[in-house]
C-alpha cells in the first residue's frame, strides 16, 4: 500500500493527547440497526432556524418522504427515515438537553423494507452535466447537515459570499474525540464514495486543491485512501496524515495544520479561502447524488460499558435505549453504569434519559460507569497555568473563568473565542469546570454588551 | 516648652493657610448646579439599584429635574416617593400600581428528578450547559441565582424554589433578568392572585413528575365568572386587569397551582408551618 | 438503573491531581531532606518533623474557622505538608521547637489563610514565615553549627555569604571550598546542604512537568550575570558568580521556592521577567545591601509584582488582530 507523501503535521499550540479508548469500536464492521417501533424526530436537527412540520396527525408517510421543510435559508429539510404513520407532534427532550418540537412516526416495518428499494439504486451519473447550482439544490434538497457533530447546513457552506475567494477544501477525517470509530470505519468500507462525494463538493467549490485529513492513529485509512487516489490518477486530492492529537479536527486546529493559516477572531473559514466538510458529509453527498437518498440515518459508534460496541448505521429518529439494547446489547453492568453521551466524552452532552433520540449530528452514543467518571467538586485554582499549556486558542482559562465568576462581563470578549474542546477542564488539577465557566462567560459578555448600549443610550 | 510652642503654631498656622487655600478652591472651581437636583437627591432611597432605567440615584435626580418628565418613576420609593418629588418640583405626580416579581413555580421539593446534576451550583451554569435534572423542563432550579443578585433581600429559596417577599419587593427587575429560564414576571401587588406554572405539558406527565403542577384540566377557567383565564398549550394563566381577586379558581383547583400570594415572611413561614392549601 | 449523572463537558478528565504535583514537590525535597538527617541528627528530624505537624495542625484549624467542607481531604492534600518541609528546610538545623511552630503558624494561618487558603495567597507562605523569623529572632535564626551526625554537641559556625559579608572575600575563600559546598558540606539552613541533591530533585520535578525551566534558569541567570559584572571589575573583592550559585539558598529558591504554581506568573513571558528580576534583585541585596542573603526578601519583593506583569504579559489569543 502507498503511504501518504506528506510528512505528518499538526496545529501549532495546546492540545491534550487523552486516553483514546477506540479499540473497543474499533474495526467493527458497520451494522445496520433494526428499526426501531417508534421514531422521534425533532426540527432542530441541525444548526440554524428550526425546520417546520408539514406533516400532520395521523398521515401517512413514505421513507424519504419530506415531513419538515426548511425555514427560510439557514435550515435543513428533514425526511422522514422510514414509512409509517404519523402518531403525534409533540414537546420533547432531546438528545442535547432542550425541549423541541418532535415528530413522532409509528413505523410501519414492512411497508418501510417495500419503500425502501427506490433508495437502493445505483445511478451512475456524469458530474459534468450538472451546473455548480443544480448540485447545491440537490444537496439542500436531500437535508444534507455537516455530520460531524455541529449540523450545519451545507448547502449554506457551499454558497459563500460572492467576495470569498475559496482556494482550499479540507474534508475532515480526524474523528479527534475518544472512544469514537465511525468516521474511520466510513472510511474503511466507503472509500470510493467518499472520494465521489469529495469531488462533488471540489467541483461545486471550483478549488484547485483538495485534502483529506486523516489522524495517524487510523493508517490503515490513511493508506487505503492514498492508493485509491494514486490508483484512480486524481492527483488534486491528497491525503495529509495529521498527528494525533486532541482537537486535531476542530476546524480551526485542521485548517492550520494543513494550510497554516489562522482564523481571525469572529471570522469563518471561508474569510481565508477554506471550506471543511466532515468525511460523512461527503459520503452523504455522494448518497444524495448516486442513490438519490436524503439525510435518514448516520453512522453512529456505540461503545464505553456496552456489551457490545461497535459502528451502527442507525436512523435519525431511534431512540438511546433500542440502540444500546438492539446494537450493543445492553450495559455491562446496570447498576454500575453512570452516565451516557450523546457524542464525544471531550464535546458531547450527558443525556437525562434514555429515550432521548439520535440526530443527524449524533456521532457517538458513549457509555460510561463508576470508575470512568472522576466527579469531584471544583478546588480553587492554584495558578499552575496548564490550561494556558494545553488551549489551541492560546486564550487564557483560568482568568476567563475568573472573570465570568467575578461577573466581570467587559473582560470576557475573548471568551467568545472559546470552541470548547475541554482541554482546559480535562487537565485542571483541581477540578475546576473551566469550560463549563467560559461557557457562562460568553452569556456573561453578551449581557453586559446589551446593558452597555442601553445605559449609553439612556445617559 | 518652646517645641511645644513652635510645633503648635507652625501647625497652626498649616492648618489655617490650608483652610484658606480650601475657601478659595471652593469658589474658584464651583460648579453651576441647579440646587433642586441635590433636594431630590436627598429623599432618593440610594439603592442605586437602576429599576428606573437610569444608572444610580443621583443621575435619576439629575434626568428628573432636567427633563421635568413625571414620567421617570423609582420603584423602589414607589407612590409615595412620586408624591413627594411632585411636591418639591410643584408637579403632578404620576401614580403607579404597585409591582411585585413573582416566581411562576411551587416546584422545588413536590418536583421529581430525573438525572442527578454535578457540576457548577448556578441556575445560569445550570440552563446553559442544559443540564437541568428536573424531570419538568420548566422548573425553578433552586440554586438561587435570584437571591444573589437581590439586594433587597426579598427572594428566597425556601423547599427547593424560590419565592418573593412581597412586602419588601421593589420591583427592580434585577431577579428577572438574572433568571435564566425566565419564570419570574412583574405583577400587580394587589391583585393577589396567580397560577405559580410554566409547564406546557400535557396532563399525564404533569401528574406524574409534580404534585403542584397545571395539568390543563381547565377547571380554572370554568370556574371563572370574570373570563379573566386564559388558556393556551396546556397552561392556564390569569389575566390581571380581568381579576377581582373572588379566589373561586384557587378553591376548584385541586393541584394547588393556583395561589393566593404570600405579602411578607411571616406569611410564607405560617404557611409552611401550618402546610397549608398553598403548596410551600 | 441508577438515576444518570448530568456533567458539562468534558465527561472524562486527566489523572493529574493536586495530591500528586504536591506529593511530586515533597518527593523532590526528600534527598535533601535526608542528607540534612544525616548531617544533623535528631536536630534535623525534631525540625522536620514539628514543622509538617503543626503545619497540618494549623491547616486543619484554619479550615475548620471558616467552615470549609471535607477537612480531613484538603488538610491532606499535600499543599500544608510541602509549605511546611519548605518552611523546615528554611530553619537552621538547631532550631527550637517554639521557633519552628512559630514559624508554621505564620506560614499556614497569616502566609495562607488570611489571603483566602490554597490559591489566593500572594506571597509565598514558606517564605512569610522565615522573614518573619528573620526579623523577630534575629539571633537564633542565623544560629548555625557544623554537622554533628546525631551527637549532640554543637559547635556554631558561619556561612559562607556570612563570612564574605563580614570578613571579606579573602578569609571565605580560606574557609571553604566550592567543591564541598555544591556537594553537600556547606553551612547555613537545612536545606542550603547540598545544591547537587536539590538538582537531583528539581530534574525530577522537570521530568514530573510540574516546573518549567523559565522560572530557574532566568534567576539563576540574573543572579549570574549581576554577581559576574562586579566580579568582573574587582575579583579580589567580590566572589565568583559561581560561588553565588552554589551559595545560600540560590538553588533552593531558584528550583522550589520561586517557582511556587500560586505566586508565580501564570504566562511564560511573565516567569522570564520574574526569575530575572529576583536574581537581580538577590544579588544587589547580597552585594550592596546589609544582609548576607538576599533570595527570601527578593522573591517575596516580585511576588507583590505578579498581578502586574501578568498582566502585562498577557498572552495573544490565535485569531488576534494585536501583533506580538
Amino acid at each position: 500500500m502507498r503511504k501518504s507523501l506528506f510528512k505528518p503535521v499538526t496545529f501549532k499550540k495546546g492540545g491534550i493527547h487523552p486516553l483514546e479508548n477506540k479499540h473497543l469500536s474499533a474495526h467493527k464492521a458497520i451494522v445496520e440497526l433494526p428499526l426501531p417501533d417508534q421514531l422521534s424526530i425533532n426540527l432542530s436537527q441541525h444548526l440554524g432556524k428550526k425546520a417546520k412540520a408539514i406533516v400532520e396527525k395521523k398521515q401517512v408517510v413514505c421513507i424519504g418522504d419530506v415531513i419538515a421543510e426548511a425555514d427560510g435559508p439557514f435550515s435543513a429539510l428533514i425526511h422522514a427515515p422510514a414509512s409509517g404513520t404519523i402518531k403525534r407532534i409533540e414537546e420533547k427532550l432531546s438528545a442535547q438537553g432542550i425541549m423541541e418540537t418532535t415528530i413522532v412516526i409509528e413505523v410501519n416495518k414492512e411497508k418501510t423494507g417495500i419503500d425502501r428499494s427506490k433508495f437502493e439504486t445505483l445511478n451512475e451519473i456524469d458530474l459534468s452535466s450538472f451546473s455548480r447550482e443544480e448540485l447545491i439544490k440537490k444537496i439542500q434538497q436531500n437535508g444534507i447537515v455537516g455530520q460531524g457533530g455541529a449540523a450545519f447546513p451545507t448547502h449554506m457552506k457551499l454558497s459563500p459570499p460572492l467576495d470569498k475567494q475559496i482556494d482550499v477544501l479540507i474534508i475532515n477525517g480526524a474523528e479527534c474525540e475518544p472512544y469514537l470509530t465511525a468516521d474511520h470505519q466510513l472510511m474503511l468500507e466507503k472509500s470510493m464514495e467518499i472520494i465521489k462525494g469529495t469531488l462533488v463538493l471540489a467541483k461545486i467549490l471550483g478549488v484547485e486543491h483538495t485534502f483529506i485529513g486523516i489522524e495517524q492513529n487510523k493508517f490503515d485509512a490513511i493508506d487505503l485512501f492514498t492508493k485509491i487516489l494514486n490508483d484512480q490518477n486524481i492527483t488534486h486530492i491528497q491525503v495529509i496524515p495529521l498527528i494525533t492529537k486532541y482537537p486535531q479536527g476542530g476546524e480551526k486546529q485542521l485548517i492550520n495544520a494543513i494550510t497554516g493559516r489562522d482564523i481571525p477572531s469572529g471570522q469563518l473559514p471561508f474569510d481565508i479561502g477554506v471550506v471543511v466538510h466532515n468525511v460523512g458529509t461527503a459520503f452523504s453527498i455522494y448518497e444524495a447524488l448516486y442513490y438519490n437518498k436524503p439525510v435518514m440515518d448516520r453512522v453512529t459508534t456505540i461503545t464505553g460499558f456496552v456489551k457490545n460496541p461497535g459502528n451502527f448505521r442507525i436512523k435519525i429518529g431511534t431512540s438511546f435505549q433500542h440502540a444500546i439494547d438492539t446494537g450493543a446489547q445492553g450495559f455491562l453492568d446496570e447498576e454500575r453504569v453512570r452516565s451516557v453521551i450523546n457524542g464525544g466524552p471531550m464535546m458531547g452532552q450527558s443525556v437525562r434519559q434514555l429515550d432521548v433520540t439520535v440526530m443527524k449530528g449524533t456521532g457517538g452514543i458513549v457509555a460510561l460507569a463508576d470508575a470512568e467518571i472522576t466527579y469531584q467538586d471544583e478546588g480553587p485554582c492554584i495558578r499552575c497555568s496548564r490550561c494556558i499549556d494545553v488551549c489551541p486558542i492560546n486564550l487564557m482559562p483560568l482568568q476567563l473563568a475568573d472573570d465570568t465568576i467575578m461577573n466581570n462581563g467587559k473582560l470576557l470578549r475573548d471568551a467568545l473565542d472559546c470552541i470548547e474542546c475541554g482541554n482546559c477542564s480535562y487537565i485542571c488539577p483541581t477540578n475546576r469546570k473551566l469550560v463549563h465557566w467560559i461557557k457562562i462567560g460568553k452569556k456573561v459578555y453578551r449581557t453586559w454588551k446589551v446593558q452597555e448600549e442601553k445605559f449609553n443610550k439612556n445617559i | 516648652m518652646n517645641t511645644i510652642i513652635i510645633t503648635a503654631l507652625s501647625l497652626g498656622l498649616l492648618a489655617f493657610a490650608m483652610g484658606v487655600m480650601l475657601y478659595y478652591a471652593s469658589i474658584f472651581f464651583y460648579v453651576e448646579e441647579d440646587p433642586l437636583i441635590e433636594e431630590v437627591n436627598e429623599i432618593l432611597p440610594q439603592a442605586n439599584c437602576g429599576a428606573c432605567g437610569v444608572p444610580g440615584c443621583l443621575n435619576f435626580a439629575e434626568k428628573l429635574v432636567k427633563t421635568r418628565d413625571m414620567g421617570l418613576f423609582c420603584p423602589v420609593g414607589g407612590n409615595d416617593l412620586a408624591l413627594d418629588i411632585a411636591s418639591l418640583m410643584g408637579l403632578e405626580a404620576v401614580e403607579r400600581s404597585k409591582m411585585v416579581a413573582r416566581v411562576m413555580c411551587q416546584g422545588g421539593d413536590h418536583a421529581t428528578r430525573t438525572g442527578e446534576y454535578k457540576g457548577i451550583k448556578s441556575c445560569k451554569a445550570v440552563a446553559i450547559a442544559r443540564q437541568n435534572d428536573f424531570t419538568c423542563s420548566y422548573a425553578c432550579l433552586g440554586y438561587g441565582d435570584c437571591v444573589a443578585v437581590c439586594d433587597f433581600d426579598s427572594i428566597h429559596i425556601i423547599n427547593g424554589v424560590a419565592i418573593v417577599n412581597e412586602e419588601k419587593c421593589t420591583a427592580c427587575n434585577d431577579c428577572i433578568i438574572e433568571c435564566p429560564i425566565n419564570i419570574i414576571e412583574l405583577q400587580p401587588y394587589d391583585k393577589t392572585v396567580f397560577i405559580a406554572c410554566r409547564s406546557l405539558d400535557p396532563g399525564g406527565p404533569v401528574r406524574k413528575y409534580c404534585s403542584v403542577g397545571c395539568t390543563g384540566c381547565k377547571l380554572c377557567v370554568k370556574a371563572c365568572t370574570f373570563e379573566a383565564i386564559h388558556f393556551d398549550n396546556n397552561l392556564a394563566a390569569i389575566i390581571p386587569e380581568k381579576c377581582t381577586n373572588c379566589n373561586d379558581c384557587v378553591t376548584e383547583c385541586d393541584t394547588n397551582t393556583i395561589v393566593v400570594s404570600l405579602k411578607g415572611m411571616a406569611e410564607i413561614k405560617e404557611s409552611i408551618k401550618s402546610n397549608e392549601k398553598v403548596a410551600l | 438503573m441508577k438515576p444518570l449523572i448530568l456533567t458539562s463537558a468534558p465527561h472524562i478528565k486527566s489523572k493529574s491531581t493536586l495530591q500528586q504535583i504536591m506529593y511530586d514537590v515533597a518527593l523532590a525535597l526528600a534527598p535533601v531532606s535526608a542528607w540534612s538527617i544525616y548531617l544533623f541528627g535528631w536536630k534535623s528530624v525534631v525540625v522536620i518533623v514539628t514543622a509538617i505537624a503543626s503545619g497540618l495542625v494549623f491547616e486543619a484549624a484554619a479550615l475548620k474557622i471558616q467552615k470549609k467542607a471535607q477537612i480531613m481531604k484538603t488538610v491532606f492534600d499535600g499543599s500544608a505538608i510541602v509549605t511546611s518541609l519548605l518552611l523546615a528546610l528554611n530553619m537552621p538545623p538547631a532550631s527550637p521547637i517554639w521557633l519552628t511552630i512559630t514559624g508554621s503558624f505564620v506560614a499556614i494561618i497569616i502566609g495562607k489563610h488570611t489571603f483566602g487558603g490554597l490559591g489566593y495567597n500572594i506571597f509565598n507562605p514558606a517564605l512569610v514565615a522565615r522573614v518573619f523569623l528573620l526579623i523577630s529572632f534575629p539571633m537564633q535564626m542565623t544560629r548555625w553549627i557544623s554537622p554533628n551526625g546525631f551527637n549532640s554537641e554543637e559547635i556554631t559556625v558561619a556561612t559562607p555569604l556570612d563570612v564574605l559579608k563580614v570578613s571579606g572575600l579573602q578569609k571565605m575563600q580560606e574557609s571553604f571550598n566550592m567543591n564541598d559546598l555544591f556537594n553537600g558540606y556547606s553551612t547555613g539552613s537545612l536545606g542550603e546542604m547540598s545544591e547537587l541533591l536539590l538538582l537531583i530533585g528539581a530534574a525530577y520535578l522537570f521530568f514530573r512537568k510540574v516546573i518549567t525551566w523559565e522560572i530557574p534558569v532566568s534567576m539563576l541567570l540574573g543572579l549570574f550575570l549581576f554577581t559576574g559584572a562586579f566580579y568582573l571589575v574587582d575579583p579580589l573583592k567580590y566572589a565568583s558568580p559561581f560561588f553565588h550559585m552554589v551559595t545560600g539558598g540560590a538553588i533552593l529558591g531558584a528550583f522550589f521556592m520561586a517557582t511556587d504554581m500560586v505566586t508565580s506568573p501564570i504566562t511564560r513571558k511573565g516567569m522570564l521577567i520574574f526569575g530575572a528580576m529576583t536574581g537581580i534583585i538577590t544579588g544587589i541585596i547580597r552585594i550592596l545591601g546589609s544582609y548576607p542573603e538576599g533570595v527570601s526578601f527578593a522573591i517575596i519583593m516580585m511576588n507583590a509584582f505578579v498581578p502586574l506583569i501578568d498582566r502585562y504579559t498577557k498572552v495573544i489569543k490565535i485569531g488576534s488582530d494585536k501583533k506580538r
